[in-house]
């Protein structure tokens, strides 16, 4: 049976058509399912990023605690022993000023090393709470009188582990950045939880860092201590904010719980 | 693809308009000016052929093909087709055996696009993309243009009336998509898809 003109053309038109709708969704449905293969990939990455940087902070938290167990219970006790024999000297009746004042550096050399050891593994927030750890960290700074630093927070819920010691050990990082280098002589830090997120503020009248500036230092070599900031709120999915209003600077940390 | 190609659509756009608004008034006025078809088929070359220029590596080569398929058209329409026609007007008439020939160069141009979507930057909704509407555009309309003139040809010597026929359906429908599919390339802005 021969085809006529008109069913040559029809068909021909129609398969040439076909065959190009058939391209189209080839290319449609191949670049979908790379982008959702890339999409799989980063989410993966994300997750081991993740893990690397909770790995990172775990092992640092450990090393942390080990050295102030060290400090504490070596270091410490040894230093305590001289004390004791100083002491017994004195008794003795070997008073001269040398002994006297060894002692009183031994005082200090004591104070110190419990202070490090305390600042390390901060057995308070274990005990106590996010709250009483970071009150009892502020009262340090304001007994000096070079700073005031006033604490207020709203009821906190029950905070896991992992995130009341990243935030305090983010606070501590970023009111010891402020003692350093914003020249501030008052404070306030008050901490909250809302729609499931928990929120820092640390507001100061001294010079503040910018979003910025804060994003040039983690690019450079050194700024370890704002690199592990970014490293913690990284691992718990937080964020960082730096804001300026009336003379005064203010960093929030915002973390869901 | 940036903003200059953008505007080498906008003048394909106006060309075709133009071009069509043409061929409405004489046909209505009942005359008949056929040559106006076999130019802007040339400009049509010379448009396309533009817009997928940056995807090759030596463009002079792309455009020398242009060039050369352009005086091949030219040459055909001119002189050889009168050997095979009584009358003379007819050179003037529509070239339709060479204009296949376009229409295949422009198939293969939006396979080689697609290709070079596949294989370039990835985007996350390629149908934001504008380049991805004009593949689209020219592969439907170069695909069923390029059957129909192959054997438009016979038809147009065999039996006139089918051929009118066929040029108001199939040609008409296969024209006004391809007006669709280009409008709808040209309405997506400039960086609506990032990579």
């Amino acid at each position: 049976m021969e085809l006529s003109n008109l069913s040559i053309v029809l068909l021909g038109v129609g398969a040439m058509l076909s065959l190009s709708t058939g391209i189209i969704l080839f290319v449609v449905m191949y670049q979908r399912r790379v982008v959702s293969h890339k999409h799989e990939l980063a989410i993966i990455q994300l997750q081991k990023e993740k893990e690397l940087s909770e790995a990172t902070i775990r092992a640092e938290e450990e090393e942390r605690s080990r050295i102030a167990a060290e400090l504490h219970d070596d270091v410490g006790a040894t230093l305590s022993s001289v004390r004791l024999y100083l002491r017994n000297a004195n008794k003795e009746g070997v008073v001269n000023d040398a002994v006297t004042l060894s002692q009183e550096l031994l005082d200090e050399s004591i104070g110190k090393v419990r202070a490090i050891s305390h600042r390390l593994q901060p057995t308070m927030l274990q005990h106590l709470g996010l709250q009483k750890a970071l009150q009892s960290f502020f009262d340090v700074f304001t007994k000096t009188g070079a700073i005031n630093i006033r604490y207020t927070s709203d009821a906190l819920p029950p905070l896991n582990d992992a995130i009341a010691l990243a935030v305090y050990r983010i606070v501590q990082e970023l009111v010891n950045n402020m003692m350093k280098y914003a020249s501030a002589s008052i404070a306030n830090v008050h901490t909250l939880a809302h729609n499931n997120m928990l929120q820092v503020r640390i507001s100061h009248n001294g010079e503040g860092i910018t979003e910025d500036s804060f994003n040039e230092y983690l690019e450079k070599k050194n700024a370890s201590g704002l690199k592990n900031i970014a490293t913690r709120l990284k691992a718990l999915s937080g964020t960082i904010e730096f804001a300026n209003t009336d003379n005064q600077y203010h960093t929030i940390i915002r973390i869901p719980l | 693809m940036g903003r200059k190609d953008k505007m080498l659509l906008w003048w394909y756009a106006l060309a075709a308009f133009l071009f069509d608004i043409t061929a409405m008034i004489a046909k209505t006025m009942g005359h008949r000016i056929p040559w106006t078809g076999n130019v802007f088929m040339i400009l049509e070359l010379f448009l396309i052929s533009s817009y997928y220029t940056p995807l090759f590596r030596n463009k002079r080569n792309a455009i020398l093909l242009s060039i050369l398929l352009a005086m091949f058209f030219i040459a055909h329409t001119l002189y050889i087709r009168p050997f095979n026609t009584a009358i003379p007007l007819e050179r003037f008439r529509l070239n339709l055996t060479a204009g296949a020939l376009f229409y295949l160069l422009y198939i293969i141009l939006a396979m080689v696009g697609f290709y070079k979507l596949l294989t370039g930057p990835l985007l996350d909704n390629i149908l934001q993309s504008r380049f991805f509407w004009v593949n689209v555009t020219f592969l439907i309309y170069a695909s069923g243009v390029f059957f129909m003139f192959m054997f438009a040809e016979r038809i147009r010597t065999q039996d006139i009336a089918l051929g009118a026929m066929l040029w108001s359906t199939v040609f008409c429908g296969l024209n006004i998509t391809k007006n669709i599919l280009l409008a709808k390339a040209l309405s997506i802005k400039d960086g609506t898809v990032k990579p």
